[in-house]
């Protein structure tokens, strides 16, 4: 017994030293900011001086205030989040039926899914600024060989949708490839007795194999929801590097970021800006709830 | 009748499905393959027409990203900034995840869960705070401040994905080298440590691929153009080829930077698709 509790002693003493590094960093650089983040959005702060003027909740009533705010970046953050996600989703699945039947090359191709997201989403950008160039652009071009007149792809009207497009495009494999790894382990035996019982493949997969992953389902669509109210990069460079995004590219991380460090127009407005960082935060704790909500069943043992 | 109908219908639209992988499939290999070309090509080449190949590979394209723009200091510090992140990151985040997910302590679950919590917290929260704390720590605007970023905020991830894999580990193996005497640290060390080094190494590519396409943090912390990372040196790039219309340059430079996760990719892909699985899907 005595030895028992010595080894009780020294494993509590391996937990401790073990956890104390990534607890440490984790604390100083993650929750300590995250928390402070809250308080510095209560202020009027450029900075760089160390005057703080306490406003208490008035960055937010401006935030809400804001015209420009809300009919661009907010509106954005929307359409990227949920007509975004609807069109990932359904590409997903889309590929993801396919390729959990008994196709030949399946891992080749789920391979060739999964690649875009990969690649460095600035390249991304930069790919599709190409793509979509009006006058030697590879779409029109494309187009061109069919005899249809291009349009211009980057018009600020439609801009927010063709960005849209390569969006969908960079993350739809990701999410497939998610899926479908839950969709193999769904026992085969299952689907044979659907089979034989006569069901097409098309009620196979909504009826039984996509009920069996629910969980995943759950989790890929609470990460895109984390990682759609995230999207910076891609948006970012549709600046050209040279100057801020135009509004078509402006969600609300896009907006944060250039109301604090914008290169160009230096804004510098410190506590505003964290106040759209706590929105943030609010909207992911938002669509993380609502996807609980919405997905909410009992859960299917097998 | 209606039988026949729907089955049919239902051959036709697994068909029209088929075609959408086919075409999808194509569509990313054609990118690719157009993104390798164009950077081959003269720049009137580009211009002139967006089908055809280069008439000669144009490799001073590639020279000259190196030459007279400054990606191969680019190239240089992401390796430089990411090495030691991962190495960090993967060195911090074994052994707590270890003791996270084996050791039954109070207020164990709580702690896990904090943790995890971190997955959900957007950095765009962090961003200001982070940034006054590496300016009064006199650090803002270095690789070490970004380094240090890196490591904090890729904690969550990475903890969580390893804990699930200590937590396949059997435990017998654990309690047979108590037995023997063994120390638990060392246990650690000599028996679950090298039984989840694949954990280890999914969870070191995964932070790889993730850190060489990280832009936002880079773009913030990084002040000298010197220290630009290649996300951040891609992005000026493009900025200054504005005026020059160099455009097949700025190809070389996507191929540049696509490369290294290319090969990564490549050589692992089984592993990143089966680590994704790992985290996403728990038993």
């Amino acid at each position: 017994m005595g030895g028992n509790s010595t080894m009780k002693k020294s494993i509590r003493r391996m937990a401790l030293l073990f956890l104390l590094p990534a607890l440490a960093m984790y604390l100083m650089l993650f929750l300590y900011p995250a928390a402070r983040a809250f308080y510095i959005s209560l202020f009027d702060w450029n900075g760089f001086t160390s005057s703080m003027k306490f406003v208490g909740l008035s960055n937010f009533r401006e935030l809400f205030g804001d015209v420009s705010f809300w009919s661009v970046a907010v509106k954005n953050s929307l359409m990227i989040t949920f007509v975004g996600g609807a069109l990932v989703f359904a590409v997903a699945f889309l590929l993801c039926a396919v390729l959990s039947t008994e196709i030949k090359g399946k891992k080749f191709f789920r391979a060739l899914i999964f690649f875009p997201s990969v690649v460095n989403p600035i390249a991304i950008a930069i790919l599709w600024t190409f793509i979509y160039n009006s006058k030697w652009g590879l779409l029109n071009n494309f187009l061109g060989l069919f005899g249809i007149e291009g349009i211009v792809w980057m018009d600020p009207a439609i801009l927010p949708w063709s960005i849209l497009v390569a969006m969908v495009w960079m993350y739809s494999g990701f999410y497939c490839v998610i899926l479908l790894a839950a969709l193999d382990r769904v026992p085969m035996s299952y689907i044979e007795a659907a089979r034989l019982a006569g069901a097409s493949e098309f009620t196979i997969f909504f009826k039984i194999k996509i009920p069996m992953i629910w969980d995943v389902l759950v989790t890929a669509l609470t990460l895109w929801g984390i990682n759609s109210i995230k999207e910076f990069a891609l948006l970012y460079a549709w600046g050209g590097g040279v100057d801020i995004p135009p509004a078509g590219a402006t969600n609300i991380a896009v907006k944060m970021y250039i109301t604090a460090f914008g290169k160009r127009v230096t804004i510098y407005r410190m506590g505003y800006s964290t106040a759209m960082g706590v929105l943030m935060f609010l909207s992911v704790a938002l669509i993380v709830a609502l996807v609980a909500m919405i997905m909410k069943r009992d859960k299917v043992e097998y | 009748m209606d039988k026949q109908i729907r089955r049919t219908a239902s051959r036709i639209g697994g068909l029209l499905a088929r075609l959408f992988l086919y075409l999808w499939c194509a569509f990313s290999v054609f990118v690719f393959f157009w993104m390798i070309f164009c950077s081959f090509k003269t720049n009137r080449e580009f211009f002139k027409d967006a089908w055809g190949l280069p008439a000669a590979p144009q490799w001073q394209n590639y020279m000259r990203i190196f030459t007279s723009y400054d990606l191969g200091n680019n190239f240089k510090n992401s390796v430089e900034i990411v090495a030691i992140s991962v190495l960090f990151i993967v060195l911090i985040s074994a052994p707590a995840a270890y003791v996270l997910s084996r050791c039954r302590f109070p207020g164990s679950r709580v702690l896990s869960k904090v943790f995890t919590i971190g997955m959900g917290v957007p950095f765009q929260l962090l961003l200001i705070p982070l940034f006054f704390q590496m300016y009064s720590m006199g650090i803002v605007g270095s690789k070490l401040s970004l380094i240090l970023i890196y490591i904090a905020l890729s904690l969550p991830f990475t903890i969580f994905l390893m804990e699930g894999f200590f937590r396949s580990l059997p435990s017998v193996l654990e309690e047979a080298a108590y037995i023997d005497g063994c120390g638990p640290i060392r246990t650690f060390f000599h028996i679950m440590l090298p039984l989840g080094s694949p954990g280890l190494v999914t969870a070191a590519i995964f932070n790889f691929v993730s850190l060489w396409n990280e832009f936002l943090l880079a773009l913030t912390f990084i002040n000298n153009s010197d220290d630009y990372p290649l996300s951040v040196g891609l992005y000026a790039l493009q900025g200054s080829l504005q005026y020059t219309g160099d455009w097949v340059t700025l190809f070389a430079a996507m191929v540049v930077i696509t490369v290294p996760t290319l090969i990564i990719y490549m050589v692992l892909s089984r592993r990143i698709i089966s680590g994704l699985t790992m985290g996403a899907v728990k038993e």
